[in-house]
């Protein structure tokens, strides 16, 4: 069946009334103009695609607006998981007090310190994110070919 | 679109081919989506016969709102599009 591909993604991704209202439809014209004409052509595929991403686009951006109330959770779990961690891999790394007072505290070191707690920040910043982000829709029976 | 789907319901593939390349197959069906959010159309899926295969393709139709709409955005184009001396 044309598009049941691009279906299944979007199945997966997408909340089910922006599977329904976006994306089932753009999949739904696309099998009907298979059907009638036969073929099917590149650029088709390209604007049921577009679709997908527009569709996927609107779900992030809501799901971003819906996080809004847990703004200072997230921040607070992620400076409380940075600073875990972060002191974890001080720790794991070998630097005991003596080595840490050794080090020439110049600005590259500052900023390479610096970088690699960023790196970790923003690692923690996505889980964060994932603890909080809005559910997407359970797995329903697959689409059918 | 709202004066595309003025005159009967229609799918999004027969905006894209009544528009004359206005609009484009890849943002009508989340343009279309937004605006059902909002309220300026409503939809329903076509009737089917029993044992059709594929997804069921959705029909489109403007809600008075969506019109009304329209009309105060056409009002406000035109009344900003005059010129001051028409305007008196």
């Amino acid at each position: 069946m044309t598009g049941i591909w691009i279906a299944r993604i979007g199945h997966r991704l997408l909340h089910r009334e922006t599977f329904t209202m976006m994306l089932s439809p753009a999949i739904a014209d696309l099998q009907f103009e298979t059907a009638t004409r036969g073929t099917t052509r590149p650029g088709d595929y390209c604007g049921v695609l577009r679709a997908l991403g527009g569709a996927l686009w609107f779900d992030v951006s809501g799901d971003l607006l819906a996080l809004k109330s847990d703004v200072e959770m997230i921040a607070l779990l992620t400076l409380l998981q940075t600073i875990y961690y972060t002191f974890m891999l001080v720790l794991l790394s070998g630097f005991g007090a003596a080595r840490l007072s050794a080090i020439d505290l110049d600005a590259a070191v500052v900023t390479r310190a610096l970088s690699y707690v960023g790196g970790v920040g923003i690692a923690c910043l996505v889980t964060s994110f994932a603890c909080f982000w809005p559910p997407r829709r359970t797995y329903e029976a697959p689409i059918e070919d | 679109m709202l004066d595309l789907l003025e005159s009967s319901e229609r799918y999004g593939l027969e905006l894209v081919d009544a528009s004359g390349g206005r609009l484009k197959r890849g943002s009508i069906y989340v343009t279309l989506g937004r605006m059902e959010a909002k309220g300026f159309v409503a939809s329903r899926q076509e009737d089917r016969p029993a044992g059709a295969i594929g997804l069921p393709r959705r029909l489109y139709r403007p809600t008075p709102y969506g019109l009304k709409v329209r009309d105060a955005y056409r009002l406000l184009r035109d009344a900003l599009a005059l010129k001051p001396a028409e305007a008196q």
